[in-house]
């Protein structure tokens, strides 16, 4: 964007006191925008759709179409029999199952399956499942346009969309019936609906809501207001510092639920956390204290309203977030219905408490805590395409140096916070490290969107310095040249691997080999056993014992089902019992491997998946020498 | 540019599979007695699906450090144009006491150069093939001195705490072993194997933790290994949290040396071990 065109929009919004919250003075506020988001929209969702039969099962993925089928059939209940449904066996029967993750996602695949492959055959079971997935997936690509769109042009913009999809690792990712990009995009609607709450009406209402749908599909969306708050108090401190009325009404919002949370506090420290769980009820205080606190903080944000609207937008998303985040995550989660307290605190507690799964990185297998400070950085670089990577990079360093120029918006710094966040929190030295870069799938889209400033300003620079010597040289042709030139390469490495995504590896790491060279993780999930199942189904015999190594019998179903895998083989759970042995590369795993050449007495493979000459799966017969 | 022109690059570096059957033919074809395969880059685990039957193929992080002291001649099979191969790291560790023998012939992205293995120490005493043939006593001792043997099965022996001693395949710090496998028994007893060696010049016992045991520490106690040579013992320790190979230099080996390893350990739980022991005479 040009500085000439950034001035010229009046600033509605004096976040800092000083500037616009963006420098454009709304996302999508022409028909050319929301066309572009459309299209942007459909153009994810049909390339998903195209390419859904080519990716595999991950080993969570078949553990969440399980889940996702056990909650159709509780949905199917509560329409044949309501009130059979609402019971807590019923719901424990349907939901206990994988309880460990709320149920939002899965709710939406296993209605998905049912809809679109039993009740309409439209799809296989698995693109079924995954349907749900794919919109969230798409939905992204229109969202980084809309946030972009607050700072840059419609190229750069658009740019900054299909980056997202285009990262071999997020391209795959955005297949699964997982939650991993659906609470990326979640965050980034979250974030989405809070800076057009700062502008329009109503739209505090959507973030509240957006955020308790976040909080439903992933626990990562607890930190979402982490990136907020900071911006919030700062903003309504400055909105209201000639406002005393307005002032006092911000300290009273503020000071009702620092009450409260100390309250809170103060019940943990006197009845310990065992009691207070224990005497969690509908009528029991501690609940009271939650209706009185959201009651309270939403009575003096209605107040604030009409002393100070800016103010009143400024911390009514936050208000909403507060009280319709948990109510949101209650409701939409039969599981909690009965028992939402315990059933919260267990929850919370698995993933507090979470198991380190062994992960090799760099030569070393890290088994436990404390992992590597730069791991996460470094394995964002070295799975980035560099063409994308570079200009995230530099986008980022841009608003420091933007910063210390006294020109960044608010905007710049909500979107900094947050693709700082997802990436900060994981690189903590305790927290598990394990499942490659999809933990921090929410820190990408705004990376994409700091990309597009460098693009921006690269074909800005670029254009000055060759327009003197060539007229047919413009700022859009050279962006779009630049774009076509920045993305080629991450489309190239996504088309050659994107069936295989987590082991895709950028040109930092030397693709592949490089990385394999570099010691680094291979796979994982177990879904690169599509690149052998052509061969097994011509070449395995009638009826033929299979050991499967790191595929669970799930993904196995989930294989035999949508026709990938012959039904006469049997799946069994040793080499001793198998007459061929399919073993996932892992250095973790290695034991394996050797224990398959020490049973079937060779060390000699019959077939394998060598991505770019890297053994990803490899094949062994009993006897074969 | 430079990353479209590496997307575009990158799948040249491939290997056809008529360049590995080329590779297959002539090494069936030039092979002798006692060849290994050594891979460079260490991943390029392809090549075992065409090896020749009976020749070695070794390829494991650290495998370009091996001595390969069993095999007199190693043929080097190398991809050198993939992405980071680090071809010089590999020459700088493979190079020392090996000496090329004829030129490096290419098969496409192949490479294949045949080398003098300065290192060869040939193994004249392998107490992996003695256990696995059942040639040597297997048994439980505890501290008073009491013995209880371990059967042989045909394949393995098995003790009376249950547990197998065998030659197997396993992995200790990522690298393949066929070794013998021990797991302590627990307290103050001890597993032995016991056998009559060969005469050989030194001997050697190499000895770690299988898979990831050598990382569990909750618990775990150290294992105590000794070799013992005619009533002369000489002990190692492997510590708790630790997972790499560990050796032990023994003695020369006199003609019907009465050789002895233990295994111990206070708390048997996860201290199974890969040990491999040899006894070599001096290359020619």
């Amino acid at each position: 964007m040009s500085e000439q065109k950034a001035t010229a929009l009046s600033p509605t919004l004096s976040p800092s006191g000083r500037g616009s919250l963006s420098r454009f003075s709304s996302s999508l506020s022409s028909l050319t925008d929301r066309r572009i988001a459309w299209i942007l929209f459909f153009a994810g969702l049909l390339v998903l759709l195209a390419t859904e039969k080519d990716i595999g099962f991950g080993r969570d993925e078949s553990v969440y179409f399980h889940a996702a089928e056990a909650h159709a059939r509780w949905f199917q209940l509560l329409v044949s029999s309501p009130t059979a449904a609402v019971k807590d066996a019923a719901i424990v029967q349907h939901f206990e199952f994988n309880h460990e993750h709320p149920a939002l996602m899965k709710n939406l695949f296993g209605i998905s399956y049912v809809v679109l492959h039993e009740k309409l055959g439209l799809l296989r079971p698995a693109g079924a499942f995954r349907f749900p997935a794919f919109v969230f997936a798409a939905w992204m690509l229109p969202l980084i346009f809309g946030l972009s769109r607050r700072l840059f042009g419609q190229g750069a913009s658009i740019f900054a969309a299909v980056s997202f999809l285009i990262v071999p690792r997020q391209f795959f990712h955005s297949h699964l019936a997982c939650f991993d990009v659906p609470i990326a995009t979640m965050w980034v609607l979250t974030v989405y609906c809070f800076v057009e709450a700062l502008e329009k009406p109503r739209w505090w209402l959507y973030t509240g809501l957006a955020f308790g749908a976040a909080l439903g599909a992933k626990h990562n969306a607890w930190f979402i207001p982490v990136t907020l708050v900071p911006f919030i108090l700062w903003r309504g401190w400055q909105l209201t510092k000639h406002a005393p009325e307005a002032r006092n009404l911000f300290f009273g919002i503020n000071g009702v639920f620092v009450f409260g949370g100390l309250l809170y506090g103060v019940m943990v420290a006197a009845m310990g956390p065992q009691r207070i769980l224990s005497t969690f009820e509908f009528q029991s205080p501690q609940l009271g204290l939650f209706v009185i606190v959201c009651a309270a903080g939403a009575w003096l944000t209605w107040q604030l309203r009409s002393v100070h609207l800016d103010a009143f937008r400024t911390i009514a998303p936050l208000v909403a977030m507060a009280i319709l985040g948990p109510i949101v995550f209650y409701l939409h989660w039969p599981y909690l219905w009965h028992h939402p307290v315990d059933r919260a605190a267990w929850y919370l507690s698995f993933h507090l408490t979470h198991n380190h799964y062994t992960w090799y990185y760099l030569g070393e297998l890290l088994r436990a805590p404390p992992f590597p400070l730069l791991y996460v950085v470094n394995l964002t670089a070295l799975t980035v395409p560099a063409s994308i990577f570079v200009p995230m990079v530099l986008g980022f360093i841009w608003v420091f140096v933007r910063a210390a120029r006294n020109q960044v918006t608010n905007f710049e710094w909500i979107v900094v916070a947050n693709a700082v966040m997802s990436i900060a929190l994981i690189s903590h030295p305790n927290v598990p490290h394990f499942g490659g870069v999809k933990h921090w799938f929410p820190s990408m889209p705004f990376l994409a969107v700091l990309a597009a400033g460098s693009l921006e300003r690269g074909a800005r620079g670029l254009t000055a310095w060759l327009a003197p010597r060539w007229k047919a040289v413009t700022e859009p042709r050279v962006l779009a040249l630049m774009a076509v030139l920045l993305c080629a390469p991450a489309v190239i490495a996504t088309a050659r691997v994107y069936e295989f995504g987590t082991s895709a590896y950028s040109e930092f790491a030397g693709g592949v080999p490089g990385a394999a060279s570099l010691g680094m993780q291979r796979q994982y999930w177990a879904n690169n056993l599509t690149g052998v199942l052509p061969w097994l189904n011509a070449n395995a015999k009638q009826g033929e014992r299979v050991y499967f190594h790191e595929n669970h019998g799930g993904q196995i179903r989930d294989n035999q089902r949508n026709g990938m895998l012959r039904a006469d083989l049997v799946a069994v759970n040793s080499p001793n019992e198998a007459e061929l042995a399919i073993y996932q590369y892992h250095q973790e795993f290695r034991e394996q491997e050797f224990n398959i050449w020490q049973v079937f007495g060779t060390t000699r493979p019959v077939f394998g998946l060598y991505l770019d000459e890297t053994p990803q799966i490899v094949i062994y017969r009993r006897g074969h020498r | 540019m430079l990353c479209l022109g590496f997307q575009l690059w990158l799948p040249t570096t491939h290997v056809a599979e008529s360049d590995y059957q080329a590779v297959a033919q002539l090494l069936a074809a030039e092979q002798q007695q006692g060849d290994v395969v050594l891979l460079a880059p260490w991943w390029t685990e392809r090549a075992r699906i065409f090896a020749p039957e009976g020749l070695p193929v070794v390829g494991y992080q650290g495998s370009d450090a091996d001595s390969l002291e069993r095999y007199p001649r190693i043929w080097v099979l190398a991809q050198p144009h993939q992405p980071n191969a680090g071809m010089g790291d590999f020459e700088k560790a493979f190079s020392p006491s090996r000496t090329a023998i004829g030129a490096e012939r290419r098969f496409g992205n192949l490479s294949l150069r045949l080398y003098q293995n300065g290192r060869h120490r040939p193994v004249v005493v392998d107490a992996t093939q003695l256990v696995g043939a059942g040639q040597a006593q297997v048994y439980l001792e505890s501290p008073d001195g009491n013995r209880q043997p371990c059967s042989f099965t045909g394949t393995a022996y098995r003790c009376g705490n249950g547990k197998i001693v065998g030659k197997e395949w396993h992995e200790v710090h990522f690298a393949p072993y066929s070794c013998v496998k021990l797991e302590a028994p627990g307290g103050a007893n001890r597993v032995v194997v016991e056998f009559t060696a060969s005469a050989a010049d030194s001997s050697s016992l190499t000895a770690g933790y299988i898979w990831e045991y050598g990382a569990y520490r909750d618990g775990i106690t150290p294992t105590n290994v000794t070799l013992e040579v005619n009533g002369q013992a000489q002990s190692m320790e492997l510590p708790v949290g630790d997972e790499l190979m560990h050796r032990l230099e023994g003695p020369a080996l006199t003609e019907g040396a009465r050789v002895r390893i233990f295994l111990s350990s206070q708390n048997p739980s996860a201290r199974v071990v890969c040990a491999v022991m040899t006894g070599s005479r001096r290359a020619p």
